[in-house]
């Protein structure tokens, strides 16, 4: 015999009606999901497109504005319209008003004399639709202020980071010359934890301002969930006196990020694990279930081969189409997720999800392989193929809920994780997410809601999802080659 | 020419679950450039013995060899040397029908160019060129079944099996059939095949096994049949009257079609019989002495009739 028999079921099962809208429908409705679940995240983004930092400088009576204008990056922005207003505060009598643009440094100069103090100061940046703005009463107390010298932006190669920018113009509108060093501390806003913790971190260098503004490209992580990082600097000067401290804070929010990994892991966890052992089951029904039981095989068995032959030379033709069409299904998904965020998935999630999602279509593969030398007809056996499909990749969930209900676990506890992780032992479907708790250390118990675990503590060991692995491909495969040789 | 057993079944035995006896301690052989008719009543076991003989049933007990080759034990290499025409073929209907015959070619090692130049040659000889590229979803019944015979002809193997291949068949594929089945025989292939259409077994074969309730009843060639086989007497007479019946009756058992006649165990001369009728102012338009059919052996052996 030659390869040609294994090729030609290879193709004719990727080429099979069952494969092709699975993996079309699978395809279309991931990247439908991640197109719409990427433009609602971002319509909300962490950073605005338009931002300020704004510095009051007082000489003599005379007194000058500026404001420094930058885009989300820490880009400056040139001939941006900025409009002043000086009034006198409690009332709404007008000193000043005045309006400049931005310079080839993205910075909107104003000079103007007064001998009113204390003064009520606002602004406004326009840019098209978009507009910033602050305001402030300046009392006279200090001959410079500002609210904020530093600010949190992303990072145009890595949206997924942060870099840090900062702003300064020193007295006569010279420009600065200080060391920067800053500390930052990210703040659960719904875990345990201080906002005050920055105060334990260590200072560490940023680098030099000797320009009005520098762009310091720290590289930090964005945070998932809901966070608020808190950022603080130092200007010194070279004796190494601070000259200023100053700080800013960004807050986060988990439906404002996206990343990547998590994107993916969603898809794997439900919808994607989902389709796999739909495509597993009908291909195993459709291409080789029926064929046994109308006979068709009959025909094939009459030829040269011996029925561990024939029986392995499909089991491995259908398992090579499943995994080829899964990993052009993952990799298209990935691709796109990649284009959409710029974001890179780390290649050994890919990996060990694409092989995680090879193991749970064997697993079901086998399974309705088995059933197929057992069962009579091709209703029962497509009947068993949809309960398989129910009981294991739809009402899971309220199987493990109708399960600790009964032992009488309550649902917020470690039990419960620990039963859910357990029980997902005994389920193919569920086996990609176990690696991915393993991955990750976290875990989805209810829908869109995800704890932080230590998969060790709840018996989920590498040798565990191996040996796990190997035993939902080689159980139903051993139990199909047996029945395939000893049974008509 | 020395006659050699190609297709030795011994004490085949096969028990359905259920423990449904379907064959019980078949014996028989057919011989290279011999054409066996293998005969029997709807359930007596003809297709469980042809499929465990093409190694697609496992026996309960017995052995099938094929030339020298254990069906269960070598089976790779007994398949090579058989090819099987099943009563209905069942072929994946999606498939195209030049790649399916090219799949079994894979099974002999018949690959590529090889592979697409025998389909071609295959599918000119059963007459279904220019139906290569059809799909077998679109094929009729007789065409399956000459795509059946494309595929078991792949190997050029030496032996044959065919299980009711005349059923649903039109004159012209029925001749096909009956001249290939002729051409295998003076090419000195082994020929067993099935069918209910007993004129054919009797015009083609060389002997006949009968297989009843899963047992094996008669093995004997045609020859003996037409020995063996009581005489019958056909007489058209186109004024039958109840005279005429009376008298016939009272020679043996007669049977009455139309103005003709059958008259068997008879124990008069024929010449007489004639004589009697004459004399009796029978006209007679046909006077013919004959052996039974092998419908008539089948059933009387089997105990219908």
């Amino acid at each position: 015999m030659s390869f040609s028999p294994l090729f030609y079921d290879f193709k004719r099962t990727i080429r099979s009606k069952t494969v092709i809208i699975i993996s079309a429908v699978l395809l279309i409705t991931s990247l439908v999901f991640i197109s719409l679940f990427y433009s609602f995240s971002f319509s909300s983004p962490i950073i605005r497109n338009l931002n300020e930092m704004h510095i009051l400088i007082k000489e003599n009576g005379n007194y000058s504005f500026y404001v420094f204008v930058y885009n989300q990056f820490g880009d400056l922005l040139q001939n941006v319209e900025v409009k002043l207003k000086i009034t006198k505060p409690g009332s709404s009598e007008i000193i000043f008003y005045l309006t400049n643009y931005t310079d080839s440094k993205g910075i909107a100069k104003f000079k103007f004399a007064t001998k009113e103090i204390p003064l009520y100061i606002s602004f406004n940046v326009t840019k098209g639709s978009d507009s910033v703005g602050a305001s402030f009463l300046f009392s006279g107390t200090t001959d410079i202020y500002s609210t904020r010298n530093i600010d949190f932006v992303l990072d145009s190669n890595n949206p997924s980071t942060l870099n840090i920018i900062a702003f300064y113009v020193d007295q006569g509108g010279q420009k600065p010359n200080y060391d920067v060093y800053y500390r930052y501390y990210a703040f659960n806003l719904t875990g345990p934890g201080s906002p005050n913790q920055n105060q334990e971190k260590q200072w560490e260098p940023l680098g030099k301002l000797d320009d009005y503004y520098k762009l310091f490209k720290v590289g930090i992580k964005i945070p998932s969930g809901n966070v608020m990082l808190n950022l603080e600097a130092q200007f010194k000067d070279q004796e190494g006196n601070t000259k200023l401290t100053t700080k800013t804070s960004l807050t986060i929010f988990a439906s404002q990020t996206i990343d990547p990994v998590e994107l993916t892991q969603s898809f794997t966890l439900g919808y994607f694990a989902t389709f796999v052992s739909l495509m597993s089951i009908l291909a195993a029904y459709n291409l080789y279930g029926k064929d046994k039981i109308l006979g068709i095989l009959d025909y094939v068995i009459s030829k040269p081969v011996t029925r561990l032959g024939l029986a392995l030379s499909r089991y491995i033709s259908m398992i090579l189409a499943l995994s080829f069409a899964i990993f052009l299904n993952y990799l298209l998904i990935n691709l796109y997720t990649i284009y959409l965020t710029g974001k890179l998935i780390p290649w050994n999630i890919l990996l060990i999800v694409t092989l995680a999602l090879i193991v749970e279509a064997a697993a079901f593969l086998g399974i309705v392989l088995t059933f197929s030398h057992i069962m009579k007809s091709t209703g029962t056996l497509l009947g068993i193929g949809i309960i398989l499909f129910l009981v294991f990749s739809f009402f899971w969930g309220t199987i493990v809920f109708a399960i600790s209900s009964a032992l009488g676990i309550n649902f917020a506890s470690a039990d419960f994780i620990r039963l859910n992780i357990i029980l997902s032992y005994f389920n193919p479907s569920e086996y990609p997410s176990l690696f991915y708790i393993y991955i990750l250390n976290k875990i989805s118990i209810f829908s869109g809601f995800t704890i932080n675990i230590s998969p060790e503590e709840y018996g989920l060991s590498l040798i565990n999802l191996i040996i796990t692995g190997i035993a939902w491909i080689i159980i139903p495969l051993a139990t199909f080659l047996y029945l395939t040789i000893k049974r008509d | 020419m020395i006659l050699k057993y190609m297709i030795e079944i011994r004490e085949l035995t096969k028990i359905y679950p259920g423990n449904k006896l379907a064959i019980d301690s078949v014996t028989f052989d057919v011989k290279d450039g011999e054409i066996v008719g293998f005969v029997g009543l709807n359930g007596a076991g003809k297709t469980t013995t042809i499929k465990i003989s093409c190694g697609i049933l496992l026996p309960t007990k017995g052995t099938v060899i094929i030339d020298g080759y254990d069906i269960v034990k070598d089976k790779v290499e007994a398949s090579k040397r058989i090819g099987w025409l099943p009563e209905i073929p069942i072929f994946d209907n999606n498939a195209k029908a030049i790649s399916l015959l090219k799949y079994f070619a894979g099974f002999h090692g018949i690959t590529g160019r090889k592979a697409e130049e025998l389909a071609k040659e295959l599918f000119k000889k059963v007459g279904l060129e220019g139906f290569e590229e059809r799909k077998i979803g679109t094929y009729s019944q007789g065409m399956k079944k000459r795509f059946a015979l494309a595929a078991s002809l792949i190997s050029d193997p030496q032996n044959f099996l065919f299980d009711e291949v005349l059923n649903g068949l039109d004159p012209t594929g029925i001749r096909f059939f009956r001249e290939l089945a002729l051409e295998l025989k003076r090419n000195g292939k082994a020929v067993l095949f099935s069918s209910h259409i007993l004129s054919e077994v009797e015009n083609l074969a060389d002997r006949v096994i009968i297989i009843h309730k899963g047992k094996i009843i008669k093995i004997m060639g045609i020859d003996e049949i037409k020995i063996g086989s009581e005489p019958v007497l056909k007489i058209t007479i186109n004024n039958l009257n109840r005279n005429i019946i009376e008298y016939l009756s009272s020679l043996g058992e007669i049977n009455i079609e139309g103005k003709t006649v059958s008259l068997k165990k008879f124990k008069e001369d024929p010449a007489i019989i004639n004589n009697e009728l004459v004399k009796m102012g029978a006209m007679i338009s046909s006077f013919t002495q004959q052996n039974e059919s092998l419908e008539e052996f089948f059933l009387r052996i089997i105990g219908e009739k």
